[in-house]
């Protein structure tokens, strides 16, 4: 290698060392700071205690606000996996004119920003009388994550070896015992990781909810959303470090069950 | 045999056949689904920039583009268009610029270091945009700020720097938490790229160097333009990290739509706000596809 | 389970890819289906198997009519070329998934797996995931698992594709002495003659949707009845001749007698030609124009003064002596060679 090599190799390497350090710099910061033992946000944090864990857990509206964070995630879930899993079965499986077209339909609300979809449904339930709730936010979720469920489905089918369900048929099988034991086992692995994915978009989800959510009884998102404009205590540092917790439980479950490499898409 | 004795064309189940080999229906639900909460609202979203609307409820034959008209020709609309632009042009364009050497470096290393970028990279999609953003207050903040108290500790600076509350934390913010969705279309570019290819110009007497400019830059330029196009459409429409780390005062084109309908309740200006980003942020998306598209085409002229 | 196919006819769209096929298989016999690709034998497999339905005709096994029997009611045993395991199933839960779906119980199950595994030599292996396996042991498990069901008939789709050269052989003996074993009767699907030629009690060779001939290894090798047959299997000289009054002159001096009259091909294995010296006078001969060792042979070419020239293979011994360059005499016996109409004008 040439002189101009080494240096090009190094910047390379320097900037690469950068951004993996930029990539996970902050998540580390805000665990670091809710183990302070002070009433403030300090770096580097001054002793440790789990003192804003437990008190975090002694706020009412914060457990209340998780627990409708659960209930819509949990709906949302159900809902976006019931419609996107039928609907990845006839796109990859179905032959009818405009499968593209159909498609593009299913995917198109990944191609708007949450608040966008947010604002319509708010919009368009005015015009019914029907107002923020959580069915509001389960159904502008669901819209919202429909998509996700849908592609992730609709790869793993893709690559499924159509000969398999001819060799179950000709096996003696019918058609519905050669969907539950050998098609279903196969997409399985898709529909968890589709559907961890999913919960955690609508637990986590703030652009759509803002729009969406009842002012009583609004989901965790939003609560912190508050919390950080008004609250300057290390709570929310706390509460925080428990999402990134979560997170990586959720990234777990997504590494068994669909593999790393194909969470890239 | 005697049982099983059925035409081909009825056997089976009934759901588990209609899943496996129907035609459109298993997608119905979902299309109905989407038509009515999707397709429906969103048109009921662009149809409120055209008619008036109080308290809530649209008030028939109102049917104007004066909301249009007055929106276009307001001087501050302009202003805060151009912020929008001009922000979410410099994040993304430094979110290239670190993501791409990552992104190289991961077609470079072992199977271990992969996965811990692919962690790392990964990882901050599944915690919400919201505690991103607020690692971003906690560390850009005042007195007890992690990079002043640094800076005050080391004796470098005697007062805190004022880094929020401005186009630079803005920018910053942005920039760190849009990062993943730069790095993942490049890993997958360049993660597919033809080796031969360099190995042929290392080959022809090109330095390494050469090589990167001259055939990985090239070849890469799809994933380029993919999470360009992305990387702009989210920093451009996002509301929260300018909201939060911008300040009170701070206004992007995002930010008026929120403050239009949650905070003003002007649900026709919203609706207008609404239309307008999302329009131009579709003509910048195609815009950038186009100019990549041209890059594309000279480069293959130009080898 | 006797099998007999009449007059099948398959299209796809436009593309006429059976045309009238009749097929008749004894109890206990193995048949191939051989020809080259697109020529439809696996599509005439898969009408048995039922996973395509024919337009036209009947396939009937035993005494039943199966001709639009779906595939999950047919009991035949199908490998298919990719084996197509199940890869979320262990190797006793593949074989064991056709009596699963009959309601066999369990234990039952397992017991008939295990012993089906043993027949093909692969009972320590029932834990393992296919994908742990090798190829040879992956098209095992997908014979025990068709042979589980003691199905009526045993269909092979192109299964030795997927094995090296020298495996591919010692699984063709071995396929052969096991389906015997059991007496299944079986039905193959190969492009592969030598294949086709070690294991088949009968070859039927197909081509263009059309079964051309029906016989023994040694009949359709050393008495083709079309000159794609006669190619197609090992290596043929095909000589365009004119038959007049039911004989006709290969070469000068050696006339054979002929079925036909007018433009005919006759067929001459390269094996069956002698060289000799060249006499004096105008015999069939020629001078050698490239020569090269084939294991215990030699293969020349001769060059007759026809547009091909003709090849010859002789025993290494004694076929040393001529080298390129050098004139010799061709002879043939008239039992060695046959007679057959040119390909347009075989219907």
């Amino acid at each position: 290698m040439g002189a101009v090599d080494w240096v090009g190799a190094v910047v390379l390497g320097c900037v690469a060392c950068f951004t993996l350090l930029l990539l996970i710099m902050p998540s580390v910061i805000v665990v670091a700071i809710s183990f302070t033992e002070k009433e403030y946000i300090g770096f580097p944090p001054e002793g440790f205690s789990f003192r804003w864990f437990v008190e975090l857990l002694g706020r009412d509206q914060i457990i209340e606000s998780a627990v409708t964070s659960l209930r819509i995630a949990s709906f949302t879930t159900v809902f976006a996996l019931l419609l996107g899993v039928s609907a990845a079965f006839a796109l990859v499986r179905g032959r009818f004119p405009g499968r593209m077209a159909v498609t593009a339909f299913v995917v198109a609300p990944q191609m708007l920003p949450g608040m966008v979809i947010g604002i319509a449904i708010l919009f368009f339930g005015a015009y019914f009388a029907f107002y923020q709730s959580d069915a509001m936010v389960i159904i502008a979720m669901t819209v919202f994550c429909l998509p996700f469920a849908v592609r992730l489905v609709m790869a793993r089918l893709a690559v499924l070896d159509p000969t398999l369900d001819e060799a179950s048929v000709g096996l003696g099988a019918t058609k519905s015992q050669t969907f539950l034991r050998i098609t279903m086992p196969q997409v399985m692995p898709a529909v968890i990781g589709a559907g961890a994915f999913v919960f955690i978009e609508a637990f986590d989800n703030i652009t759509v909810a803002l729009f969406t959510s009842s002012p009583r009884g609004r989901p965790l998102s939003v609560e912190l959303y508050n919390l950080v404009q008004f609250d300057s205590s290390p709570i929310v540092a706390a509460l925080s470090s428990l999402e990134i917790l979560f997170a990586l439980l959720i990234m777990i479950v997504l590494a068994r069950s669909i593999g790393l490499d194909r969470l890239r898409t | 045999m005697t049982a099983a004795a059925r035409p081909a064309n009825t056997f089976g189940g009934g759901f588990a056949r209609m899943l496996s080999r129907g035609g459109l229906w298993p997608a119905l639900p979902a299309i109905v689904f989407l038509t009515v909460f999707f397709a429906m609202p969103l048109a009921v979203l662009f149809a409120f920039g055209f008619v008036t609307i109080e308290r809530g409820v649209v008030q028939p034959g109102t049917f104007t583009f004066q909301y249009f008209i007055d929106t276009l020709s307001d001087d501050l609309f302009w202003k805060v268009w151009w912020r929008s632009f001009w922000v979410g042009t410099v994040s993304t364009v430094l979110c290239l610029f670190l993501a791409y050497p990552l992104a190289y470096v991961y077609t470079l290393v072992g199977r271990f270091w992969q996965t811990v970028i692919l962690v790392v990279t990964i990882s901050p999609l599944l915690t919400s945009a919201l505690v991103r953003t607020y690692a971003w207050l906690v560390i850009l903040g005042g007195r007890r700020g992690v990079i002043n108290s640094m800076l005050i500790e080391l004796d470098l600076i005697e007062r805190p720097i004022r880094f929020l509350f401005s186009d630079f934390a803005v920018i910053v913010g942005m920039t760190q938490i849009h990062l993943p969705f730069m790095i993942l279309p490049l890993i997958t570019v360049l993660s597919a790229r033809d080796r031969t290819l360099e190995q042929a110009s290392l080959g022809l007497g090109a330095s390494r160097t050469e090589t990167f400019f001259r055939v990985v830059l090239p070849v890469s330029l799809p994933g380029i333009v993919a999470g360009f196009a992305l990387v702009f459409a989210i920093s451009y429409t996002n509301f929260i990290i300018p909201q939060l780390l911008g300040g009170g005062n701070y206004t992007t084109l995002a930010v008026r739509v929120y403050e239009f309908i949650v905070v003003i309740l002007d649900w026709n200006k919203g609706a207008v706000l609404a239309f307008l980003l999302l329009a131009s942020c579709f003509l910048f998306v195609l815009g950038i596809t186009y100019l990549g598209n041209l890059a594309m085409r000279w480069s293959e002229a130009d080898r | 389970m006797h099998v007999q196919i009449d007059g099948i006819d398959k299209w796809f769209g436009a593309n006429h890819v059976l045309r009238r096929c009749d097929l008749s298989v004894e109890q206990g016999e193995l048949i191939t289906l051989l020809g080259p690709s697109g020529c439809g034998k696996t599509t005439l497999l898969r009408c048995l198997a039922g996973f395509e339905l024919p337009d036209g005709g009947s396939v009937s096994i035993g005494e039943d009519n199966v001709t639009h029997l779906a595939p999950n009611h047919r009991n035949v045993g199908f490998v298919f070329q990719s084996y197509a395991l199940f890869p979320h199933l262990t190797v006793v839960e593949n074989v064991g998934y056709g009596l699963a779906v009959r309601r066999v119980s369990k234990a039952k199950r397992v017991r008939r797996a295990m012993e089906t595994l043993e027949l093909v030599g692969l009972q320590q292996f029932g834990d393992r995931y296919p994908a742990r396996l090798s190829g040879g042991q992956q098209q095992r498990v997908a014979l025990a698992r068709a042979l589980v069901l003691q199905p009526k008939v045993l269909l092979l789709d192109e299964a030795f594709n997927a094995l090296d050269a020298k495996l591919r052989v010692a699984m063709q003996v071995e396929l052969r002495k096991l389906v015997k074993k059991v007496g299944i009767t079986t039905i193959c699907v190969t492009h592969d003659q030598t294949e086709a030629l070690t294991i088949s009690d009968r070859i039927a060779v197909m081509f263009e949707g059309r079964i051309d001939q029906m016989g023994t290894p040694s009949e359709v090798y050393e008495r083709p009845c079309t000159a794609f047959v006669a190619d197609f299997l090992g290596t043929a000289n095909l000589l365009r001749r004119r038959s007049e009054g039911g004989s006709l002159e290969v070469g000068p001096g050696i006339r054979i007698s002929s079925t036909f009259d007018g433009g005919v091909i006759v067929v001459v294995r390269p094996e069956d030609v002698m060289l000799s010296q060249p006499i004096e006078g105008d015999g069939w001969g020629g001078r050698i124009t490239f020569s090269r060792l084939v294991g215990p042979s030699i293969e020349f070419e001769i060059d007759t003064g026809e547009d091909r020239p003709v090849r010859v293979l002789s025993p290494r011994r004694g076929g040393d002596r001529y080298s390129v360059g050098d004139r010799v005499a061709l002879a043939l016996s008239s039992r060695d060679a046959c007679v057959v109409l040119p390909h347009q004008e075989a219907s």
